[in-house]
């Protein structure tokens, strides 16, 4: 177990190394020079003689490892470097939307658990009935229908028909609850799908007949003997949904306005900005390398068969 | 006969048709349009349903059903581009991967490794931010982040079908090593990466669809879902049509992709035995239900 432990940290710091370069890498494969596109978001007239100003400015004349090694010191000192479109320090910036994506990550994590669990434990307890039909036909069409067309409808039904809640803005628990209830039914559902398929496999497996032919009741069935065998691949797939959330938080944050850092991720692709790109990019990929690792580390602590070396 | 038989054994109806229809606008949808999608018409604008326009119009007085035909076109072309590219680019590096083995097999998989442990829309993303919008640069970018699943679906295959004894004996009858992979290896690999592909298109669409609704994929000139779901956005509140139209067209092609994909994979690992077990049990399962 602690070498499985230690090789999955390792692998884990790689990666990110991996990160790091490709992140650096990515703005320096930029088609043509870099310089002349930083001067005209400064705005103004540019002329060469300001190109080779900011070429200076940012020591893009030095060699690129060079240059790589300094990025790498200056963003492990927590300094991002400075948007070549406002001039803020991309720190701050980050930090300050830091809350709305938090919330919104937060809130629809714990939404899709409760929306996840409800429609695996109804198709799961009436098997084969108009329930479970249901359940399934909701949780196909919640996975297949696009983020933005569920938040353009919920935002239509409840903010415009029914005026219940605020459709835009980050202002209060109010204004909180149609993002997270997007992003909750998408997410919630594709778990539910999984629990449905884990919880049938193992209600078909010979130690529920045991359990069946020594009379116990379904509830007992469903919640002491199969609960506990799907709690890993559902807590699995739980973590995984927590990177798509962060991904969706993208698609998510510009309907209902929101200034987060999925807003801001696409604004400096619009903008191409590419300092704010670089970082944004750096700092997803951290993001998930962690919660990956730190879901491997959980599953592994509560799933005694994981315990053990693979053998290949 | 037989084997429209056991297609629609295994398939059904319902996905099949979705595709079939989808299929019908993407090769004819040039000559089922009642309008040019993108002619506007000032005159005629947020009109209601009516028997000259089918689906009505958009804010520009274009015609709602050409530019959601349109948009089908657009969709599934770029979906079979984006499998074709992203499918052999990953499965030329699972095949170089799996085959040579050794510290080249050890360096492309940490890099696929990367590539899957970071969600495609933010790479896809990063890579349009740096080379601009435009639809091949949509391609490209979402081939990038697309091809590191088909690469290690591809290097698992191979593993495995290159510990079998009879790529040992190829190598005995002095078969090239060119040749086993591309006559023997290959073959075997192709088969499991059309299955995910079939899973994966709804996905794509769904991928393609965000972007540009972002107005970072299909640009303007073109008809695409997303996009025109984002130009309706505004007016929402008075021709909810505008968006709910080109909304539920991709949710609809998504349902059909998904059952398609799911049933495919399904029908390609039969265990009757198996199956016939779990039946049993369930019918006990249920038998015994309806005794409490």
């Amino acid at each position: 177990m602690k070498r499985f432990l230690i090789r999955r940290v390792i692998s884990a710091i790689f990666l990110m190394f991996i990160a790091s370069i490709f992140s650096f890498l990515l703005i320096n494969a930029f088609p043509g020079d870099i310089a002349p596109l930083i001067a005209e978001l400064r705005g103004g007239y540019v002329t060469q003689d300001i190109v080779d100003q900011v070429a200076e400015e940012y020591g893009l004349n030095d060699p690129v490892v060079e240059r790589y090694f300094r990025w790498l010191s200056d963003v492990s000192n927590g300094n991002l470097g400075y948007s070549f479109r406002t001039g803020e320090e991309v720190s701050v910036e980050l930090k300050n939307r830091l809350v709305p994506t938090l919330t919104f990550i937060g809130l629809g994590g714990l939404l899709s658990i409760v929306i996840a669990v409800t429609l695996s434990f109804c198709g799961a307890y009436w098997p084969g009935g108009f329930i479970d039909k249901f359940t399934r036909g909701f949780a196909l069409i919640n996975i297949s229908i696009p983020k933005f067309f569920m938040a353009a409808m919920l935002i239509y039904f409840f903010g415009v028909i029914l005026d219940l809640v605020p459709t835009f803005g980050f202002r209060g628990p109010s204004s909180w609850i149609l993002p997270a209830v997007t992003i909750a039914l998408v997410s919630g559902s594709k778990q539910s799908r999984l629990a449905r398929v884990k919880l049938e496999e193992t209600m078909t497996r010979p130690y529920v007949l045991t359990a069946m032919s020594k009379g116990f009741g379904r509830e007992r069935i469903l919640f002491r003997d199969a609960l506990p065998n799907i709690v890993p691949i559902v807590i699995t797939s739980f973590g995984m949904d927590l990177g798509f959330m962060a991904q969706a938080a993208i698609i998510v944050e510009p309907i209902f306005s929101w200034h987060g850092i999925g807003a801001y991720f696409v604004q400096s692709v619009r903008y191409r900005d590419l300092a704010v790109l670089q970082s944004c990019l750096l700092i997803f990929s951290i993001i998930f390398i962690n919660v990956n690792l730190l879901v491997d580390i959980i599953v592994m602590l509560v799933n005694p068969l994981q315990r053990r070396p693979k053998v290949i | 006969m037989k084997i429209i038989r056991k297609i629609h054994k295994t398939i059904g109806i319902l996905p099949i048709f979705i595709m079939g229809v989808f299929a019908i606008l993407a090769l004819f949808g040039d000559l089922l349009c009642p309008y040019d999608p993108n002619a506007q018409n000032l005159m005629k604008v947020i009109d209601p349903m009516s028997t000259s326009h089918l689906l009505g119009t958009d804010h520009l007085g274009r015609d709602l059903l050409s530019r959601t035909i349109a948009g089908a076109q657009t969709t599934i072309k770029a979906v079979v581009v984006i499998i074709l590219f992203a499918a052999s680019f990953g499965m030329t590096v699972g095949l170089i991967a799996g085959f040579m083995g050794g510290w080249i097999d050890e360096i492309l998989m940490r890099i696929v490794e990367f590539g899957l442990s970071v969600p495609s829309l933010v790479v896809a993303l990063g890579v349009i931010g740096v080379f601009g919008t435009g639809y091949w640069n949509m391609v490209f970018a979402i081939t990038i982040a697309w091809y590191p699943i088909y690469a290690r679906l591809t290097r698992g295959v191979v593993i495995s079908v290159m510990h079998q004894p009879y790529i040992e004996s190829l190598r005995v009858l002095g078969a090239s090593r060119l040749r086993i992979v591309l006559k023997h290896i290959f073959p075997e690999a192709l088969g499991a990466i059309m299955i995910y592909a079939s899973f994966d298109a709804g996905i794509l669409a769904l991928v393609i669809a965000n972007l540009s609704f972002l107005g970072l994929g299909v640009q303007p000139p073109m008809s695409e879902w997303g996009q025109m779901l984002v130009t309706a956005l505004p007016y929402l509140e008075h021709s909810p049509r505008q968006v709910i139209v080109p909304g539920v067209s991709l949710t609809i092609m998504v349902i059909g992709f998904n059952i398609l994909g799911e049933r495919i994979a399904l029908s390609n690992n039969p265990k009757p035995l198996k199956d016939k077990i779990f039946q049993k049990r369930r019918k006990l399962f249920r038998l015994k239900n309806q005794e409490i």
